[in-house]
């Protein structure tokens, strides 16, 4: 599969948004297309999640996690979603008898990536670290590391 | 979570006397947005919930009520963030209604009300872990100052250095908005900035209200036809989220040149912070984006940040 993704970079903020994601998948033959669907749905959901908003915080003085929570570990939710548009290409191998091949972690490979691209060509200099998060990029921007 | 009794009283007096006193162990509820964290967390453990919607009368209907009067607008402090979001406030007070509008989610903006918004704990993680002693918990010393700080406070910090967490409280401090208070000796009015306390002051509470003291509303000021205000955020996750820096201005341009001026930020500070230089700066001067530019920077003038926190910058 491969995907697209194009992204907004405020420049005050370093606050990264993601307008639209194309994602394009050879599963095979799609049994069930809502299912499918559904599956790119989720995996470029969390995608976008594990570009810009997943860690995980651990205290050093204690050895705790401090965001063991959905409050601070951000997953990302109905405002934070792209336009998607999601294409199968069924390309029938026939290497097995029902001429599926998987959808599920295909889904979620190439979203980060492809964010972190989008980031670079956006800003000029790469933010090499996940979540690319709002400080990052304002280091980003004003050239340091 | 403790088990707790729920107490419904339909007077102020009964509200009060039963809380007052009794320390931790009774304390009000509003929309208990916050306090059912502290409550999951163990960070509360009262033995009675004293509920505030249910007070009837005169004396319910003031904190109910968000109507102009003489000189001022009364918002009553059982107002939830969506009442206020929805309300007929005018134009001049735009910046409440932005900020009450973006805070949280649908869900909670219809549960929680203007005095729990302004008199919320702090979302600070250590202080929110139920096993982390930390200063504002009568522990030693605070654990973000040389732990991870990324989201705690780069004015106004130390020994404690968590930001407030309101919202509405930034907005009402751009607009100049008074807070009224019940208490032993009747009502008293403060200005919006005096409610809250610096942790230079006072460590372990965030705000100044004594012990069985109610918020019954919050006035704003008349103002011109002419002011405008606004409200700014800067998130990290656009549902859901804390915000990482926000701000609110109120300013008023008679004959062109800016007459009045206030601005608060928000998560920046451990209370809401006027950022009085910026505002002396802009006073008497032609609005203008040259303007702007040139004076952004008094903002976070004698910002310290921590390790973490300098992006707020």
């Amino acid at each position: 599969g491969v995907q697209f993704v194009e992204v907004l970079v405020d420049t005050w903020t370093g606050v990264v948004t993601v307008p639209e994601v194309l994602a394009i998948h050879d599963a095979g033959r799609v049994h069930n297309p809502l299912t499918c669907r559904s599956q790119v749905n989720g995996g470029v959901a969390l995608g976008i999640s594990y570009a810009l908003t997943e860690t995980r915080v651990m205290d050093r003085g204690s050895g705790r996690m401090l965001n063991a929570n959905l409050e601070s570990y951000k997953i990302v939710g109905a405002r934070d979603m792209p336009k998607l548009d999601v294409i199968f290409t069924e390309v029938h191998t026939g290497a097995n008898s029902t001429g599926a091949i998987g959808i599920g972690e295909p889904a979620t490979i190439p979203t980060a990536a492809a964010i972190a691209c989008a980031v670079y060509d956006a800003v000029g200099r790469p933010v090499r670290s996940l979540p690319i998060t709002p400080d990052k990029v304002l280091r980003a921007l004003e050239g340091q590391a | 979570m403790e088990p707790f009794s729920l107490i419904r009283p339909r007077t102020l007096k009964a509200a009060r006397d039963r809380v007052t006193g009794a320390a931790d162990k009774r304390v009000f509820k509003a929309g208990a947005v916050d306090l059912l964290d502290l409550l999951k967390e163990g960070l509360a453990r009262p033995d009675e919930l004293v509920d505030l919607h249910s007070l009837q009368g005169a004396e319910g209907e003031a904190m109910r009520a968000l109507a102009p009067a003489e000189g001022y607008w009364s918002i009553g402090a059982l107002n939830t963030l969506a009442t206020i979001a929805a309300s007929g406030l005018p134009e001049p007070y735009a910046a409440l209604k932005e900020a009450a509008g973006s805070a949280a989610t649908p869900g909670i903006r219809n549960r929680a009300t203007l005095g729990g918004n302004l008199l919320q704990r702090p979302r600070c993680w250590y202080f929110r872990h139920g096993d982390l002693g930390c200063l504002k918990k009568g522990g030693e010393s605070c654990l973000a100052d040389g732990g991870e700080n990324k989201y705690h406070a780069i004015l106004g910090g130390g020994p404690c250095f968590i930001v407030h967490p309101s919202t509405l409280a930034v907005a009402l401090v751009a607009l100049g908005a008074e807070v009224e208070i019940l208490g032993d000796a009747g009502a008293r009015t403060i200005g919006a900035e005096e409610l809250f306390a610096l942790p230079r002051t006072s460590p372990l509470t965030e705000h100044t209200l004594a012990a069985g003291e109610v918020i019954r509303a919050v006035r704003l000021p008349a103002a011109p036809a002419s002011q405008r205000s606004v409200y700014e955020v800067a998130k990290e996750k656009q549902s859901f989220d804390w915000p990482l820096a926000e701000v609110a201005a109120a300013i008023t341009v008679e004959g062109g040149a800016i007459r009045v001026a206030r601005i608060g930020l928000g998560h920046v500070a451990p209370v809401p912070w006027r950022a009085v230089q910026l505002e002396q700066a802009l006073v008497g001067q032609a609005p203008s984006a040259d303007l702007f530019a040139r004076v952004a920077p008094l903002a976070t003038q004698g910002a310290r940040p921590l390790g973490q926190n300098a992006y707020k910058i």
